[in-house]
């Protein structure tokens, strides 16, 4: 579902799964639970092609985890589809969206 | 000079026929002749007391001094052992008194056994001439009564005649009335058809007096059906004659359109040969109908109209709830020739209902004289346009009803068509069954993808996501919370397809939850970013609303819940989302 790795002082988690609704989101949830919990993290979600209203909900946690042990995190690279959804329920407002990873990166350093 | 005046004894007889004498021992000396009939037990050597009773002056004693001290009173004597009684004064004359008196007649009844005298007689007569004219009153009454009960007793039999009389007219009215509504049904109104994708209902009531409205239906095939409503101007028998004589030549017109070999002869032509035939000769009458022709075409999903001069046509639209109004431009038959008729096409779609009327149902009076007029008509398709027709045509007649404070004055006619299902059999109809498990969602995006991108709207990577997205979460929602993640439980997924939308329906039999109702949806544009970051879900139903164009939800009494998602793919659609007008970074 997913893959990690660290670029620099970055933490890079990329969504390996096309599809991210009901029936994966908890598992999703309980994977980057500790994870997110870095002063630096992108997700990469490049490969993700369907997100339900629980995918979102995923994503917010994921949001939440970072920011309350002080870390950043910011997305890259969401497929049109998905960032259509993302705007109907105003996540683009509340999440910081790259349209590539080098801008994501570059994003922390200003 | 003395008063007195002195008569002779012979006058004094005459002037008193009546009296008596009596000495100082109240003996009788002497008693005149009348008196003497009158008085027979009488005679010479009997006193006063003896004969008479001194009924007045009471005197405590009759002695003839005590009468002397009373001359100026007058007596009443009654004759002992009879009732006659006499009234008069004593005279005093020489040691004698003579009582001079009259019959004292206080009862006449006394006196009808005495003989005959001039005195009483008069009395007589007079009390028979009263007793005659009583009874010849009494008579007069009891005649007067009989006459009275005769002429009651006509008086009763010419009312009971009258009655009679009335009854039999309003027999003989009201099996006239019946005969002109047998007529009127059998020739005016048509038949109501069977036909699969429309649902047809009518009501007519007919109002006092036969009249010139009438209806057909002609079926052509089972994707074509023609549908003819009018109205001759005025009333009774002759507007009735008029009438079917217009519906026979529309029926041989309408008829040549149903020879194969020609093909369908379009509305426009049926009505212009109708005008061409029927108009000389209502102008002829003097009179003028009106008339709309209208083709249901299942296969092209249009409705044509000719309309000459009828009532608009009500078009109830499913997808956008609105009732829009087809109005004819043509003149009514008998105006003059028309060349050529005008046509109005309109498109319709599945669930669609379409009102035709005659001009009685708008003019339905209430007690203020004010009209029902179309708004009304119009507000009883909106608020019941999830019925059937027969169920609007019943509200309808319900309304009309309740608001007429008289019998109709006119004939009261109204159809209502429905299309029904016409698309989920002509186009594409598509059934899934998945069970309560969230692992099925895969399941259903791919079935709906399947079936959706046979359209090309849906060919389009954004508008089937959008479908999909909203079809994810209604299936998650009734995993989740109809059936509370119990696992085994069934729901049925239902695609039909129309040529302007698709519709997903789903099925289910978990506690009912209405993901249609606006009560159950967050709305997430009211809600600030930070309190947004808080939320872990909660816009399931914020998005469906907004990713699709209709969603509907009933429950059956089997417990089976219906949520329906319906997406309209052919008009341009004017929701923009408030972020696609903003500038990303």
């Amino acid at each position: 579902m997913i893959t990690t790795q660290t670029d620099n002082d970055t933490f890079i988690i990329t969504i390996t799964s096309d599809v991210l609704d009901a029936s994966n989101s908890n598992e999703f949830k309980e994977q980057t639970a500790e994870l997110v919990k870095q002063p630096k993290v992108l997700i990469d979600m490049s490969a993700l092609k369907f997100i339900d209203s629980s995918g979102l909900g995923a994503i917010l946690s994921c949001l939440r985890g970072c920011n309350e042990s002080k870390g950043k995190l910011k997305l890259f690279a969401i497929s049109k589809t998905v960032r259509t959804l993302f705007e109907l329920v105003r996540m683009h407002k509340v999440f910081d969206i790259y349209n590539t990873k080098e801008e994501a990166m570059a994003s922390f350093d200003g | 000079m003395s008063n007195d005046i002195v008569v002779s004894a012979s006058l004094l007889q005459n002037i008193f026929p009546l009296n008596i004498t009596f000495d100082e021992e109240l003996q009788v000396i002497s008693i005149s002749e009348k008196m003497g009939l009158l008085c027979q037990t009488v005679n010479s050597s009997l006193r006063l007391q003896d004969c008479f009773t001194v009924q007045e002056p009471h005197l405590s004693q009759i002695t003839y001094d005590e009468i002397c001290q009373k001359l100026s009173q007058y007596y009443i004597l009654q004759l002992n052992n009879s009732s006659v009684k006499f009234k008069g004064h004593f005279v005093l004359q020489q040691k004698a008194i003579i009582f001079l008196c009259q019959l004292f007649v206080d009862n006449l009844d006394n006196y009808r056994a005495l003989p005959k005298l001039d005195i009483n007689e008069d009395l007589l007569l007079s009390n028979e001439a009263l007793e005659q004219k009583i009874s010849s009153f009494i008579a007069l009454e009891r005649s007067l009564g009989r006459q009275e009960r005769v002429i009651e007793e006509k008086e009763r039999a010419l009312a009971e005649e009258r009655e009679r009389g009335r009854l039999d007219k309003e027999k003989h009215s009201k099996s006239r009335k019946e005969i002109g509504f047998n007529i009127q049904k059998a020739l005016l109104l048509g038949r109501l058809p069977k036909r699969e994708n429309l649902t047809i209902a009518v009501l007519n009531i007919p109002s006092q007096e036969v009249s010139g409205d009438f209806y057909d239906f002609f079926n052509h095939d089972t994707k074509c059906m023609d549908l003819v409503i009018g109205d001759v101007m005025g009333k009774g028998i002759a507007a009735a004659l008029v009438a079917a004589a217009l519906k026979g030549v529309l029926l041989r017109c309408a008829g040549k359109a149903n020879l194969p070999a020609r093909g369908f002869i379009k509305p426009q032509k049926i009505m212009s040969l109708v005008d061409e035939e029927i108009t000389p000769e209502l102008m002829q009458l003097e009179t003028f109908a009106t008339l709309c022709y209208n083709r249901f075409d299942l296969f092209t999903h249009k409705l044509t109209s000719v309309d000459c001069g009828h009532t608009n046509i009500l078009h109830y639209e499913f997808m956008s709830e609105e009732v829009k109004y087809i109005v004819g431009e043509n003149l009514p038959l008998g105006v003059q020739q028309q060349p050529a008729m005008e046509v109005t096409e309109t498109s319709f779609d599945d669930n669609d209902i379409f009102l035709f009327y005659s001009d009685g149902v708008l003019e339905v009076q209430n007690e203020e004289g004010k009209m029902f007029g179309e708004e009304k008509l119009t507000q009883i398709i909106k608020q019941n346009s999830q019925k059937t027709p027969a169920e609007i045509i019943g509200k309808i007649k319900e309304s009309l009803i309740e608001y007429s404070h008289d019998e109709f004055k006119d004939d009261v006619t109204c159809i209502a068509v429905k299309i029904e299902d016409v698309f989920s059999q002509t186009k594409i109809y598509n059934v899934l069954l998945i069970t309560s498990c969230l692992d099925e969602l895969k399941r259903v995006r791919n079935y709906i993808t399947t079936t959706a991108s046979k359209i090309g709207y849906f060919q389009d990577e954004q508008n089937l996501n959008d479908l999909l997205v909203a079809a994810n979460e209604v299936v998650s929602n009734i995993i989740r919370h109809g059936y509370k993640n119990e696992p085994g439980n069934v729901i049925r997924i239902e695609v039909s397809i129309s040529q302007s939308w698709i519709r997903v329906c789903f099925v289910d039999k978990g506690t009912p939850f209405s993901m249609a109702d606006i009560q159950n949806i967050n709305d997430i544009e009211s809600i600030s970013d930070d309190v947004l970051k808080t939320m872990s879900g909660g816009f399931g139903l914020y998005i469906i609303h907004n990713l699709v164009d209709k969603v509907t939800y009933t429950r059956d009494s089997k417990g089976n819940n219906y949520l329906s998602l319906i997406k309209n793919f052919k008009k341009e659609t004017l929701r923009v989302r408030s972020s696609e007008l903003e500038i990303m970074d």
